[in-house]
């Protein structure tokens, strides 16, 4: 079985699914029997997901994709020039 | 005719990807202005190459890598962030540990999961665009976008290990970060009880 200090060093492998399946599996078989560890694995996890949650709570600026799509559809020239 | 074919395709390909585009866009340059000049420069550039791009392979993945050369680009011409920060002694767990040895946060039954709660939208935001730039690149592309660690060395032309330890030196910053909103907000709602 990993000890904990091993443990530690895999964490942000394991918050990114980096790590190969034997490897989660000793990690895992670490985490049922060590309560600290689990406690603390599962808060890094939950901070995890409250960042990509609060990171993708906003949307786009007003215009911003009739900018870009103007831009892509006259950079060869006048539109009416495509037609 | 070429041309509105092929401009065509690029929308139906590029375009879903706008909003994930920009939203990392604004977390690395840290302002909504240089944000949208990066992804519109970044769709300018993407629309110039599409040539380029082998169909069936990852779209998202290869505009992410056009907006993060386009992004270290435009970052040496325009500045040089000089800001040195110590890292050596944030522990891991930082963030946790900190909540359980606080007198005020150990009152909780779980003092961790309340401080979870105490941070708002903008608190997490500001948190990572502190992030001096390096880390603020793979963090996001790891936390948000949820990147592989080799998709997020091809986006930013740099070697596995170092995304690695990009990655896990930026959270513990961020942690320290975070923990500063933490104390300030449960402050604030002591001195106004």
């Amino acid at each position: 079985m990993i000890t904990c200090q091993e443990a530690f060093a895999q964490l942000h492998d394991y918050l990114d699914h980096e790590l190969t399946e034997a490897e989660i599996a000793d990690m895992e078989k670490h985490l049922d029997r060590c309560l600290q560890c689990c406690d603390k694995f599962t808060f890094e996890r939950q901070l995890k997901a409250l960042v990509k949650k609060k990171g993708t709570s906003e949307g786009l600026p007003a215009n911003l994709k009739d900018k870009i799509l103007y831009a892509i559809r006259t950079v060869d020239g006048p539109p009416e020039e495509q037609r | 005719m070429e041309v509105i074919v092929d401009s065509e395709r690029f929308e139906g390909t590029a375009i879903p990807h706008l909003e994930a585009l920009y939203r990392t866009a604004r977390r690395w340059t840290g302002n909504d202005k240089d944000a949208e000049d990066l992804v519109q420069e970044t769709y300018m550039r993407a629309y110039r190459f599409f040539s380029q791009f082998q169909p069936g392979t990852n779209i998202r993945a290869w505009l992410f890598k056009i907006m993060g050369n386009t992004h270290i680009n435009i970052y040496r011409k325009n500045s040089r962030e000089g800001e040195r920060v110590s890292l050596d002694e944030i522990p891991e767990f930082y963030l946790y540990q900190k909540a359980w040895d606080d007198d005020a946060f150990s009152q909780y039954v779980s003092p961790h999961k309340a401080v979870l709660e105490e941070f708002l939208d903008e608190d997490v935001l500001i948190a990572l665009e502190k992030l001096p730039m390096e880390f603020r690149l793979a963090v996001v592309l790891a936390d948000i976008e949820e990147f592989t660690y080799q998709e997020i060395a091809d986006i930013l032309e740099c070697p596995v290990g170092t995304v690695r330890s990009r990655i896990s030196r930026g959270r513990k910053l961020l942690q320290k970060y975070l923990w500063e909103y933490a104390k300030k907000a449960q402050f604030a709602r002591e001195t106004s009880a």
